[in-house]
């Protein structure tokens, strides 16, 4: 059958946009389908994120804009498949879309259909907090913005038609049937949340109303959410004073058939509760739990501070038994026991952290698709194969797989994508379209006319910064012939409407006063080419850092800096300049270092998307510390899997590697890289498009617990190692979880300690029936489907004590054998442990390379010298700088599933690049005007990107020449230049002089007006 | 493998992670803060000596909260009564109330010369046979009238009550002089042989009596049959019924004519009917057939507290204040009584009502009667 170059994917929430845009940027036709009315998912609803509280919202809607805008993404909402038939790479699927009653062509998402709409109804969205009406949009950002009815509940009445000004109602719409043919699926439908009805008796919820989710508390933190930020109680509206999590509401549960580990409630609620007590001043809040599981990157750090700087309270080993009422006061009562007395203490409100469950689709898809769920109704995949179902050519990401967070479900959706993208790659390129602009309209010779889009960022800004008192302001600037403010400048709908209005007023400059332009600034940089407009006419004020955020208490202070900052925006505008556009010709080949499962993995996906890749190895022989382990939780054969991946390596013709080399220099620039490497002494030189960096972690070689002195204490690794070979004997056994990890110098989680712990233990149980078996742990952290081991554990007789920094176990020699003295906490008995064997679990390292190598291709390290991802959620497996990716345990300690959807994903973000023959560069460098040029070379010294260099010209002068592709325009030449002959485009003098003119400016306008107009403009400044 | 290691495999309780639920809801633990279930299982896992001895596990109630609120499923209170027949190996008993009567009174029972009068409560108004579809268990319910005299309650009364009911809806149900006590208490308190001996002679005398039901108004000594008895026995022949789920049928096939009563009552889940055996509506049905209202207390159905003392053994300070705990509970709620199915909650109940405490006569001041006797008020 012939293959098919789209690729459908069911499920439009992170992970299905995240797989959507890499499709779709790697030149395949993508069909998101997604059984609500928008796309968006559970993120949408999310008001902060861990460990770095950063907006969701914020870091998303770029993403929904991007994905409801692409080109060849086609978003097929409130759908539903129907039927699938076919085999990889050509199936045919029928979806089902459901009737909006509303035509997407149409609706302009304004809005004035719900205003008139008479019925209100509880929002699912805000988790019923809030009401919404029975024609509406599901979340103010949403894409696509159209509206929908609500049929359960409309009454027909025909306002909503009477009154939409785009004739957009069509009531007798009806349902649709669509076919689709493509090569490949993703499924990601998400999760769902568990039943809290269930837990009624236990905890009160829906009968005690201060009783809530932590969903419905993400929604009350949340500028969009019922109470615009604010922790209320719902039932009186005062602000609680002290708030109760529960933890491991749903999951860890086997009574109610859910004996997994959710993954991510421990860091969502101490995120809520962080939060939480910014909002509201005053809050305390206490989260009673069992492990605390903070073990991704950086998250200990988080827990930490939590703690220490923000003060909220921790009680483990306590599982809350149930909640009472006072039914006086509604306030509710919690049993807990502290240092070994019960407890009873009166709390404002409870939050119940939910656990995932698997979505409601799971079955009803699993039918659909023939593919295979897990005993709890997630789709079951195997370690080798974290993104694969058992269909060829079906593949799955995100939550569906097992409860996980953003960044391993956006790491998910890319490796997701990368399998399907290869599995079509002969199709690239065939069915998508080119994106388009209007023609650029030339501006020479014209006044400058500029628009100003102010806005309110829900109540981020507009809650503190007075923004239509800006925009009035904004008004009488000079040049200024547009002003107005929006709820969400960067929503969808809005961005139409710049691009409409640029049009109608003849705008030639844009400015936004909103967030950052670091990650707003190229969406509205597009917003205006789509109005014919160069993307440099564009210009940015951070009303929301610089004045909402940082002068959250002194509003009418952050009105006038507000104000000023605008004014300095337009000063700029007037002065800005359309800047050419440039290619740079991409080198479709891809550089891989670190010759582990990783990086093997990335080769042979680089090579199966059609690319040449060039796997670097320091060693000689492929495989890294997967050399050291023999088989995997469930009893995988690691081995066997090893010497396959080796044999497709050898045998794949576009795969060369490179045994006992290192990579001595590196230069160019995104899809010009040129690497020197040392190949066994010799030089040689690669010229490739990407780098991905896969270079591994080592094993921590512990110097506590007398490792070294006695032939019986041993690493995880070299017990294992011992275990495998059939070399242990013995009847007692001490594993020591965290050696050298949640430590003060080295407070991170290794992650993968505690799983690997309860793996060797139930070997030795299996191998040696008789034993006993003890593991001393600070928290267990086997999270996810992982617990289920962690539970056959303790059923298999394995002994847990815990022990924290301060009781640390005692290592000593008994004559010729062991003794370890450990405090049991909970008897509160010192015991004695005399083991044939003690097995330390340590820490994951990075490796001692990767500041040398972090210098050389110009990406930084984290500050537990791990490589550093651009942004921790939604970019997990890419630098900053273009072209070079990162994957596995480079990036922070991970599992070995989680290392090999890494490395698909680093591959799938690396195919948005090399799919693209030619790529636009960046404009807004640096320029030399060599009559003044001297030829110092001060430009070349300072430059970190290497970009001038002098070149002698017809006269024999030496003068700068500034490579285009390399310059980053970061200004520091244009600085140093003791001759003023460098000028750096976008950022030329007077562009910035004229900034700090205005910054200088008082507000003088304001005080020449007449006494009556300025009262009025100034009516909140002036009320004191 | 131990005898201990075995119970710990067969209760789940290795499945322990140390969530500290159980602790939490325990109402032993409540009171007592040395008390804790984990710390039992805790120390049973790392096989501290002694712990057999330890008065613990004979301070715990057995009365299923904490199993009921489990996570991982461990049976709790099988644990502990798995313990104490160890800890009877090891000599360590336990302090039984009325100087270990109860469970003297058990162990003569076993005894092939025994000769009873059991069936004095039947009354000539009542009919009852030696054989029938339906076996009435009385168990010792009669013999408490004797024993807590003092208390001025007659538990013989709820036999009476059933049997009237029975009989309003034309059943005869057959009833036995050779019946003897189901053995809960023993079974509680270690001494499992004696236990199996009394399970014995009573399955011999439902099987003689040819009975296809057996209706007990005692809830020890159903969830005995149910659990125990089957555990040893395996299938006993025969279906176990509790009083309320029978008047509920009746009722449904019309064959139960009653009158209406008034006021307001509120009702103790006994722990071996609700918690053990899951019998939680059926009652609650049943009151509400006597058309008086029912109001809940604030801990009802599976969060019910405890009585305060089970198998007769380690009554405390601490079951003493369980119960006023409990009584000021059902007083709050405004009703004129408290409603329970167990003889033993109900003396155990009156104890702390009859002996009035000083400063606490009007908190605990409510009168308890047993609901099988409340329901049979509406034949008369």
């Amino acid at each position: 059958m012939e293959k098919i170059g789209a690729v459908m994917i069911a499920g439009g929430g992170i992970a299905g946009m995240q797989s959507a845009l890499d499709l779709a940027d790697s030149g395949f036709k993508v069909y998101l389908v997604d059984s609500s009315p928008t796309i968006g998912g559970a993120m949408s609803q999310l008001d902060k994120t861990f460990p770095t509280n950063d907006c969701a919202m914020c870091i998303m809607a770029p993403k929904l804009v991007e994905t409801g805008r692409h080109h060849n993404i086609e978003l097929l909402t409130n759908s539903s498949i129907k039927d699938v038939k076919g085999e990889a790479g050509n199936f045919t699927i029928k979806v089902t879309k459901t009737a909006r009653r509303v035509r997407e062509d149409k609706c302009t998402g304004c809005g004035i259909c719900t205003l008139f709409c008479p019925i209100e109804v509880p929002d699912s969205y805000n988790k019923g907090m809030k009401l919404r009406k029975a024609i509406y949009v599901r979340y103010p950002q949403a894409v696509p913005p159209t509206h929908t009815i609500d049929m359960e509940h409309c009454i027909g009445c025909g306002i909503c038609e009477s009154q939409c000004k785009a004739n957009a109602i069509e009531y007798a719409q009806s349902d649709e049937e669509r076919e689709l043919n493509v090569g490949a699926i993703i499924v990601s439908p998400g999760f769902d949340e568990f039943n809290l009805e269930l837990m009624r008796r236990e905890y009160g919820f829906g009968l005690f109303p201060n009783v809530i989710s932590s969903p419905q508390l993400e929604r009350m933190l949340s500028a969009t959410g019922p109470y615009r930020g604010l922790v209320l109680r719902p039932s009186d509206g005062k602000m609680p004073k002290k708030v109760a999590f529960i933890q491991c509401v749903g999951s860890r549960d086997r009574s109610i058939g859910n004996p997994y580990c959710s993954s991510v409630c421990c860091m969502f609620a101490i995120k809520e509760a962080v939060i939480a007590q910014e909002h509201n001043q005053g809050l305390q809040a206490h989260i009673f739990f069992m492990d605390m599981r903070a073990y991704g990157k950086e998250f200990d750090d988080y827990y930490i501070r939590a703690e220490q700087e923000h003060g909220i309270l921790f009680t483990r080993n306590n599982r809350i038994a149930d909640v009472s009422q006072d039914p006086k006061t509604q306030n509710l009562i919690l049993n807990y026991i502290k240092d070994g007395e019960m407890k009873s203490e009166e709390f404002d409100l409870v939050v119940l952290s939910v656990g995932m469950v698997f979505p409601k689709d799971a079955k009803n898809l699993a039918e659909k698709f023939g593919i295979n769920l897990n005993e709890f109704n997630f789709c079951d995949t195997d370690i080798f194969n974290p993104t694969s179902t058992n269909i060829p050519g079906i593949f799955v990401a995100g939550a569906f797989e097992a409860p996980k967070d953003i960044p391993g479900t956006v790491a998910q959706a890319s490796g997701a994508a990368a399998h399907a993208s290869a599995l079509v790659s002969g199709q690239r390129d065939t069915l998508v379209v080119e994106k388009t602009f209007p023609e650029e309209i030339d501006i020479g010779g014209q006044d400058p006319r500029i628009g100003v889009f102010v806005c309110h960022c829900g109540i981020n800004i507009g809650g503190v910064v007075d923004v239509p008192e800006v925009v009035e302001y904004v008004k009488t600037l000079p040049n200024v012939v547009y002003a107005e403010h929006n709820l969400y400048t960067c929503s969808q709908d809005t961005q139409e409407k710049i691009k409409q209005i640029a049009q109608e007023q003849n705008l030639n400059r844009v400015i936004v006063a909103s967030c950052t332009p670091r990650t707003h600034g190229p969406l509205f940089q597009n917003t205006i080419r789509g109005a014919g407009l160069n993307p440099y006419l564009f210009e940015m004020a951070n009303i929301r850092d610089q004045c909402s955020w940082v002068h959250m208490h002194e509003p009418d202070k952050a009105t006038d800096k507000a104000k000023a900052l605008v004014r300095m925006a337009v000063a700029r505008a007037r002065l800005l300049e359309p800047l050419p556009k440039s290619e740079i010709e991409i080198s479709p080949s891809a550089i891989i270092i670190g010759g582990g499962v990783t990086g093997m993995n990335a080769a042979l996906m680089i090579a199966e998307e059609g690319y040449d890749a060039y796997l670097i190895e320091k060693t000689d022989k492929l495989g890294g510390i997967v050399n050291r382990l023999h088989y995997g939780l469930r009893g995988e054969d690691i081995r066997k899997y090893l010497t396959e991946l080796k044999s497709k390596i050898d045998s794949n013709d576009k795969i060369k590697v490179y045994l006992n080399t290192t990579l001595e220099n590196f230069s160019g620039f995104v899809g010009n890289y040129e690497a020197e490497l040392n190949v066994n002494g010799n030089k040689e030189t690669l010229k490739t498009g990407v780098v991905i960096v896969a270079t591994g972690g080592k094993e921590y070689k512990p110097e506590e617990y007398m490792y070294g002195e006695h032939d019986r204490i041993l690493t995880q690794l070299e017990f294992g190692e011992l275990l495998n070979e059939g070399k242990v004997k013995g009847k007692e056994f001490v594993m020591i979880q965290c050696v050298g990890s949640r430590e003060e110098h080295r407070p991170y989680c290794s992650r993968i300690c505690c799983t690997h712990a309860i793996k060797n233990a139930l070997k030795i149980r299996e191998l040696h029936p008789d034993s006993k078996v003890y593991i001393l742990f600070k928290d267990m952290r086997t999270y996810g489907f992982r617990e289920i081991y962690y539970e056959d554990a303790t059923r298999e007789g394995v002994l847990f004590i815990r022990f924290d920094n301060e009781t640390k176990p005692k290592v000593s020699k008994d004559g010729d054998g062991i003794k370890i003295e450990v405090l049991d906490h909970f008897i509160q008995e010192d015991v004695a442990l005399y083991p044939d064997y003690l097995i330390l679990s340590p820490a994951t390292l990075p490796n001692e390379g990767n500041y040398d190598l972090a210098q050389m291709l110009k990406v930084p390290l984290s500050k537990d010298k791990f490589f550093l991802e651009a942004h921790m959620k939604l970019r997990p497996v890419e630098f900053a700088t273009e072209g070079v990716f990162l994957a596995g345990l480079a990036h922070s300690p991970k599992f070995f599933n989680e290392c090999i959807s890494e490395a698909n994903a680093a591959v799938s973000r690396a195919c948005t690049v090399l799919s693209k023959r030619i790529m636009e560069a960046y404009s807004a460098i640096s320029v030399v005007d060599e009559f003044k040029c001297i030829g110092c070379g001060t430009c070349e010294e300072i430059c970190e990107y290497h970009a001038p260099s002098l070149v002698e010209k017809g006269s024999g002068k030496l003068v700068s020449e500034i490579n285009k592709a390399l310059c980053k325009g970061c200004g520091a030449c244009a600085v140093a230049c003791c001759n003023g002959a460098i000028t750096t485009l976008h950022f030329k003098n007077d562009q910035i002089l004229s900034m700090v003119e205005s910054a200088a400016e008082e507000l003088k306008r304001e005080s020449s007006k007449p006494a009556e107009e300025a009262q009025t403009g100034a009516s909140t400044s002036g009320a004191d | 493998m131990s005898a201990i290691d075995e119970l710990i495999e067969d209760t789940g309780a290795f499945d322990c992670v140390e969530c500290g639920k159980c602790t939490s809801v325990c109402p032993v633990a409540e009171i007592n803060s040395e008390f804790a279930p984990r710390l039992i299982v805790v120390k049973a896992q790392a096989g501290l000596e002694g712990l057999a001895k330890e008065k613990d596990i004979w301070s715990c109630l057995t009365c299923g909260l904490c199993n009921d609120m489990c996570p991982y499923k461990v049976d709790f209170t099988e644990f502990i009564r798995g313990m104490r027949s160890e800890a009877v190996i090891h000599g360590a008993l336990p302090v039984c109330s009325k100087g270990g009567l109860l469970q003297t009174m058990g162990r003569i029972m076993t005894s092939p010369e025994l000769k009873q009068n059991r069936l004095s409560w039947v009354t000539d108004d009542l009919k009852v046979a030696e054989k029938g579809d339906i076996y009435f268990f009385t168990g010792c319910t009669a013999h408490f009238d004797y024993i807590f005299e003092e208390r001025e309650i007659k538990t013989s009364g709820i036999l009476v009550a059933a049997v009237k009911i029975m009989n309003s809806a034309g059943i005869t149900p057959a009833v036995s002089n050779d019946e003897v006590c189901c053995g809960h208490d023993l079974n509680w308190t270690g001494n499992e042989e004696h236990f199996e001996k009394l399970m014995e002679k009573n399955l011999e005398v439902i099987k003689a009596s040819g009975a296809k039901q057996v209706v007990f108004t005692c809830p020890e000594g159903m969830r005995t049959f149910e659990f125990d008895y089957k555990d040893i026995a395996g299938d006993l022949g025969f279906e176990v019924l509790h009083i309320s789920e029978l008047i509920l049928d009746l009722i449904d096939q019309d064959k139960l004519q009653h009158k209406d009563l008034d006021g307001k009552v509120t009702f103790h889940d006994p722990c071996r009917l609700g918690r053990h055996l899951g019998i939680y509506d059926d009652p609650r049905d049943m009151i509400k057939e006597t058309g008086a209202e029912l109001v809940e207390m604030e801990r009802s159905r599976n969060k019910s507290t405890c009585c305060g003392v089970s198998a007769f053994a380690t009554c405390e300070a601490s079951s003493k204040q369980m119960q006023i705990e409990r009584l000021k509970e059902a007083k709050k709620t405004g009703a004129q009584k408290m409603l329970t199915f167990c003889p033993k909650c109900w003396l155990h109940f009156k104890c702390s009502t009859w002996k009035k405490f000083p400063g606490l006569e009007e908190e605990v001041d409510i009168p308890i009667e047993d609901a099988t006797i409340f329901f049979s008020k509406t034949l008369e």
